[in-house]
């Protein structure tokens, strides 16, 4: 502080404070230049290499986008392939269930009915028939099991 | 990982097949009322082998899709064509 007053009255510097001075001044501007220097080229490599990594992880996400797509795209090929063949062995199904349905009306039209409703001329029906078509559409459900217990 | 769906919900059903086992004594039914309990039993078959059918698909779409999408290949016993019936 003194100093400062002495310098602000105008009083002649000391010898060694104008040394000291004209040392201080450079070495100063030095650190300073040195400093902003650093300081710039940190900066200029940090927004560098943000945009890099930016650029990179863009790059990187279009990929997993895309590889995403396509097996959604896959998916769909395959959901709807399965549902395709589904509806055909639905369809077969019920092609055969109204076949054995025919058949088993066409063999009950075929046997006689009592005479005049006396119950003593009743024929019997003929079971194994109706029974033989029957089996076959379970035999087809148990099937129709077993493919999809093999899908699991 | 997509889950997979618990055993329970991927279960089918089964029908036991007639044995056609007979009790030796006989008796009247009117011929339209068998006919239609017939008719209804066989649709009921019919039914079982359809829903038997889509719990199939069911199985396939959940064992396809996992597969798809944590390989991103489909595997070869999965359908890919709609166009084509059954593989």
């Amino acid at each position: 502080m003194a100093f400062l007053i002495a310098i602000a009255l105008g009083w002649k510097w000391p010898g060694w404070a104008a040394r000291l001075f004209g040392w201080i001044v450079p070495v100063l501007v030095a650190i300073a230049a040195v400093g902003a220097m650093i300081g710039l080229i940190y900066r200029q490599g940090e927004t560098a290499g943000r945009t890099r990594t930016e650029a990179r992880a863009d790059k990187a996400r279009a990929k997993t986008v895309a590889v995403a797509r396509a097996d959604e795209r896959q998916a769909q090929a395959t959901v709807d392939a399965i549902g395709k063949r589904v509806a055909t062995e639905d369809d077969q199904t019920s092609i055969l269930v109204r076949t054995k349905i025919r058949e088993m009306h066409d063999a009950l039209d075929a046997t006689p009915g009592t005479v005049n409703g006396d119950p003593r001329s009743a024929v019997p029906v003929d079971a194994g028939s109706v029974r033989d078509h029957l089996n076959a559409l379970i035999v087809d459900a148990d099937r129709s099991a077993d493919a999809a217990d093999a899908e699991r | 990982m997509l889950p997979m769906p618990s055993a329970e919900t991927t279960r089918t059903e089964r029908l036991p097949t007639l044995t056609g086992k007979k009790s030796g004594e006989l008796m009247l039914i009117d011929k339209g009322e068998y006919g239609e309990q017939l008719d209804l039993l066989a649709e009921a078959i019919g039914a079982v082998a359809r829903l038997n059918n889509r719990q199939g698909a069911r199985n396939a779409y959940d064992r396809c899709v996992k597969a798809i999408f944590e390989t991103g290949k489909v595997p070869a016993t999965c359908p890919t064509d709609p166009g084509s019936g059954s593989p």
